[in-house]
């Protein structure tokens, strides 16, 4: 029969009287006709009974029934992705999470961390209520208070703090903050610049080079993957936890399955992405940017550079980036990283003849070091050369975060804003204002030698440390480490800290130094923590309010999508907070409305979906069915817009060379803009008539790709670097890390790594993650390790020595810490290297984080419904003769800012391994 | 009017589970042509009561829709339409059904017409039949689980079932059984 298309016309909806007439017919026709007779005699006895009683009991409490569960759209929250996705709920709880086919980036893709958001929303030793301590600060003595107790104190707190005339003494440290700027929104109104954030404990060494080459708007890439033909890795791991990972996993198989893609990788262990790659090379730590100049000098001397692209966009000659490189040749790269000389030429002569379908990816493994800014920028330099810059399969700027209208490369989106009235951003602190008097006489010596630019914007040394201009130079990116240190150092006073979802006090390097100081009331008065689960962070505060998690609150998404078009999508609640959980939009708000003084103006909203519905507006108003519409689909994205390929050349929009100026010299276009001289373009010759027209260029002061940038001498000389650091070197420079040039023989690196199932500190109470990582074993060469005699299973004794160099507490001769744990032998690990994944060892978090097998949260909640019994669970536990959930490693890695750009240096830690017998 | 009882209930899924079970015979086609049968038959799918009553059905056209079935269900490669739980649920869901595939196997069966120990347990017209033999108990307390034994062997994949159903064939009386299997399995007492 052939087959109808019409049959979802022919649904009809039968009646109660259609089945009972149904049911009728066939009760009195059994006999005569035979037809429903059964297959199987009617169901009786005791034990059938008690058989299917728990078949049913077993399934019933996860099961998703779908025609009685409702499919609703959110953005996930598992890790930094934020992957489109659709959760299914039933009985006001949700039971499934899937992919959101309509994410471009994620493609319908999910991965098993977005199950964690399942397992934190009804983690049983989850928070739900508000409590205050009774005993010690850090003793975990807590007694539950109301709502209004809460927004009580902390208001009046606040308020007092405020009407000092030092808001600055409001401490808002946050760990992962999705709300887009809506926190910002609270710091701005209350008027405090400190909205301190992990930034350089994650990326600002990465985002920094992008920036200098391509401007605010690129501080991250956008990799062509799906069109390439040749991926260089230096150090990502996309494969397993990168941001845009799950973005880029696909593309990248896609790509290697489709286009007969290569991939080179250079690590230091051997990945996930390692084990998707075509070749694997191991690398000593810090020296990818060795072998980037290394590759330059080879590309250059092949003749395969893309003159054309280079002297139209870079910002020197290549004559002169020749003479600055010539002496990092590939010899001299083998003898730093460990690469042979020849596998480096052959590789650099491949990728530049796949250009532009060719492409660099870098990350933390190349940036996290001393030298790491300096070594990207290197890498970074490789795109330039081989002219894949913007190009179908090659590095592309895709300009997605934060739709503000108007923004580069977003001509003709709608704009996404928060509501109105916005309140002004907190004032700098310059000469006369209480914040600047404030300052210890020291700081205000290091302000004084600060560049004039970076003095109108300085707000003191938590926001804008002196020492790091380059890490609020671009835009506040903070040096989140140096925060408690700097708080003990009198740098910065304190009146109230709040901390949002923060986890420094487990996971920051030297943690325990933040540790002390959150427990030194003098320091800090009053700490209150905004957290869903007891945290190792929160238990050492005054109060803490619980917050509803992502499947429980809205926040706007956006992000750089892989795919080249810009997208949009929201995250709404799936379901009530649990408790009396609150989202942080209805905890602001109360709090706003307490403290007043024209802050409640800010936070006018009762029902928070209305604030969302107004910041989305020029969304809804693309879209048939309008904001409704929009949270059914949970993603916008204009289906007729083309990709952003090469949007430097795009043309300047006439409104904005009205009444605009053009340097005689660099040709850069600038014009007024809401008050503001700034530059739009620049005069390029069109490439096949030689006129002179208006294009967009890149966003940087240049308009061109800023090879060479004088903000790092500036930089330098404003920090007070002494002369010729290689820091300041405007030129992207090679140099090693201090101390790595007189390594002993038994002198390894302790670097650290994330498993594909963690988010760094905050998935270790995820119960099923937690079953299939849930300790941090040391990985060491097998080789390495039946030198020392060790083989797997060993207790080993890890000593940790502060760096050398330019950074905090740097060349003194001090052991940071020693720490005990197991090691795990590994063939494919860097023979010098020793690494751990760093989410291991919590002493808080409830039982499942720190596998014990009992309840552990130190206040008695009323019933929630989620209790449960741990004593089978956990089998990991060493009570139960497990593992137990490793070592607390991060208190022996050293605070290590890197010098100008405040990045933390995760992976320059000497250390020595000795055999516990 | 009175309320559906169990043993109405039973006998709808019974009606089911025949039409799935196997290819449909002279006598299935006779009792789905009673009046009251067809009638419901034609508001769940048009044409299914001119397509019961007026197809001759000689040894050709019974043979024709025993290969229909055939190619449906039972080489079920060009279609997707497999009868089997199995293929429909996600791992956990059908390591969790053999739970009850067990429970099944160790059930009286009560007929001839079709021996059970030769099809999967997880295959449709089995659970149809179980789900019969479930309301067609004495035992009120047997009875009272069958909504949780649907929900459980049937929705997680029934609905996909039907979509596929729809679209590969164009058999006024699959397609009405279809829609009658979704809409008795969400049938509730108002």
């Amino acid at each position: 029969m052939k087959q109808s298309n019409d049959n979802k016309q022919n649904e009809s909806k039968l009646s109660r009287r259609d089945f009972l007439k149904l049911g009728g017919a066939l009760t009195i026709g059994v006999a005569s006709v035979g037809l429903a007779a059964p297959l199987f005699r009617p169901l009786s006895g005791e034990q059938t009974q008690q058989d299917l009683n728990k078949f049913i009991s077993t399934r019933k409490k996860d099961f998703v029934d779908y025609t009685r569960a409702r499919a609703i759209p959110t953005i996930c929250f598992g890790c930094t992705n934020h992957c489109g996705v659709i959760g299914w709920v039933q009985d006001g709880k949700v039971r499934r999470i899937e992919g959101n086919p309509l994410d471009p980036n994620s493609l319908g893709n999910t991965c098993s961390k977005t199950h964690g958001m399942i397992s934190y929303t009804y983690y049983p030793e989850r928070l739900l209520y508000p409590i205050k301590r009774v005993g010690k600060r850090g003793e975990g003595k807590w007694r539950r208070i109301s709502w209004q107790e809460a927004i009580q104190e902390v208001g009046d707190r606040l308020k007092t703090c405020r009407e000092s005339g030092h808001p600055e003494r409001f401490i808002f440290h946050y760990g992962r903050d999705k709300t887009k700027g809506f926190t910002k929104r609270f710091t701005n109104a209350f008027g405090t610049p400190n909205r301190l954030n992990r930034r350089a404990i994650c990326s600002s060494n990465r985002r920094v080079p992008l920036m200098s080459y391509y401007g605010r708007d690129f501080e991250w890439e956008t990799q062509d993957m799906e069109n390439t033909k040749y991926i260089l890795n230096f150090g990502s791991n996309p494969m397993e936890a990168y941001q845009g990972g799950l973005y880029m996993m696909h593309r990248i198989q896609k790509a290697r399955v489709d286009n007969g893609a290569k991939m080179v990788s250079f690590e230091v262990r051997p990945t996930a992405t390692v084990n998707c790659s075509e070749e694997y090379f191991k690398v000593m730590p810090g020296s990818d940017g060795a072998i980037g100049f290394a590759m330059a000098n080879v590309i250059i001397d092949e003749g395969l550079v893309d003159k054309a692209f280079w002297e139209r966009w870079a910002n020197i000659s290549l004559a002169e980036i020749k003479e600055h490189i010539k002496d990092w040749t590939p010899e001299h790269a083998e003898k730093l990283s460990g690469v042979p000389a020849k596998d480096i030429r052959r590789i650099a002569i491949e990728f530049a003849k796949a250009a532009p379908h060719c492409t660099t990816m870098t990350a933390r493994g190349s940036a996290k070091h001393y030298n790491g800014t300096q070594g990207d920028r290197g890498l970074r330099m490789l795109d330039v050369l081989v002219g894949n810059v913007g190009r179908k399969g090659g590095l592309c700027l895709t300009s997605g975060r934060m739709w503000g209208g108007g923004k580069y490369g977003q001509d003709g989106l709608p704009s996404v804003s928060q509501p109105k009235p916005k309140p002004p951003k907190p004032k700098a602190f310059t000469p006369g204002t209480a914040a600047y008097e404030d300052l210890p006489d020291d700081i205000k010596a290091k302000v004084a030698r600060l560049d004039p630019q970076w003095q109108k914007k300085y707000q003191g040394e938590l926001a804008t440390p002196a020492e790091y201009p380059l890490s609020w130079h671009w835009y506040g990116m903070k040096v989140g480490q140096l925060v408690q240190p700097y708080i003990r150092e009198g740098r910065a006073k304190v009146d109230v800290y709040m901390s949002y979802t923060y986890g420094a006090a487990y996971g920051y390097p030297e943690a325990k130094v933040c540790r002390e100081v959150l427990l030194d009331e003098k320091l800090v008065p009053f700490h209150v923590a905004i957290d869903i689960d007891y945290s190792e962070h929160a238990a050492l505060a005054d109060m803490i309010l619980p917050e509803a998690t992502s499947l429980e609150r809205w926040d706007p998404h956006s992000t750089n999508c892989y795919g080249l078009v810009p997208y949009t999508g929201i995250r709404q609640p799936l379901v009530k907070p649990l408790g009396e959980a609150r989202e942080i939009q209805v905890i602001f708000r109360d709090l706003a409305r307490h403290i007043g003084g024209g802050m409640e103006q800010y936070f006018d909203y009762e029902n928070v979906e209305d604030f969302y519905k107004e910041w989305y507006k020029n969304v809804s108003a693309k879209i048939p069915g309008g904001w409704e519409e929009f949270k059914r689909r949970g993603i916008w994205q204009d289906p007729d817009r083309a990709k952003d390929y090469e949007l430097y050349e795009r043309p300047v929009p006439e409104k904005e060379l009205l009444g605009s100026t053009v340097d005689p010299e660099t040709g850069v276009i600038s014009n007024t803009i809401k008050g503001k001289k700034r530059t739009v373009g620049i005069m390029m010759p069109n490439p096949e008539t030689g006129e002179m027209e208006a294009v967009r260029g890149f966003p940087t002061p240049s308009r061109k790709i800023q090879v060479y940038d004088p903000v790092f001498p500036l930089a330098a000389k404003s920090a007070g670097l002494p002369e010729g650091d290689p820091n300041g070197n405007a030129l992207p420079t090679l140099f090693t890390i201090p101390g790595f040039d007189e390594l002993k023989e038994d002198d390894m690196i302790l670097t650290t790594f994330k498993w594909n199932v963690h988010t760094q500190g905050r998935s270790s109470q995820w119960e099923f993650h937690a079953e299939i990582v849930h300790t941090n074993q040391l990985f060491i060469n097998t080789r390495t390790a039946q030198k020392m005699g060790l083989k797997t299973g060993d207790e080993v004794e890890v000593t940790v020595q502060r760096p050398r160099g330019l950074t905090y507490r740097g060349g003194i001769n001090e052991v940071v810490g020693v720490v005990r744990n197991r090691v795990h032998l590994l063939d494919g690990v860097h023979e010098r290297v020793v690494c751990f994944a760093h989410a291991g060892g919590h002493w808080e978090h409830g039982a499942v984080a720190r596998a014990e097998n009992r309840e552990s949260l130190p206040i008695k909640e009323p019933d929630s419904g989620l209790k449960k019994d741990f004593s089978n669970e956990i089998w990991w536990s060493k009570e139960r003769g497990g593992t137990g959930n490793g070592a607390p490693m991060n208190d022996v890695l050293p605070i290590n800012p890197s010098p100008l750009v405040g990045g933390q240096n995760w992976f320059d830690n000497i250390c020595q391994i000795r055999k516990i017998s | 009017m009175s309320e559906l009882s169990c043993s109405q209930k039973a006998d709808i899924f019974s009606l089911l589970g025949r039409i799935f079970i196997a290819e449909l015979d002279r006598e299935s086609l006779l009792a789905l042509q009673e009046p009251q049968i067809s009638s419901v038959f034609e508001k769940l799918q048009t044409g299914c009561k001119d397509y019961l009553l007026n197809t001759s059905w000689d040894d050709e056209q019974i043979e024709l829709l025993a290969s229909e079935y055939c190619h449906l269900f039972i080489l079920p490669k060009k279609s997707g339409l497999s009868l089997q739980a199995s293929h429909w649920m996600t791992k956990d869901e059908a390591s969790h059904l053999a739970q009850l595939e067990t429970i099944i196997s160790h059930l009286d069966t009560s007929v001839v017409n079709y021996d059970a120990g030769n099809l999967p347990g997880d295959h449709l017209g089995v659970l149809l039949y179980f789900l019969s033999a479930v309301y067609h108990s004495e035992d009120k307390e047997i009875q009272k689980l069958g909504n949780s034994l649907a929900a459980i062997s049937l929705l997680p994949w029934i609905a996909r079932f039907n979509e596929k159903l729809s679209q590969s064939s164009s058999n006024p009386v699959y397609l009405a059984s279809g829609k009658l299997l979704l809409q008795i399995l969400d049938y509730k007492e108002p």
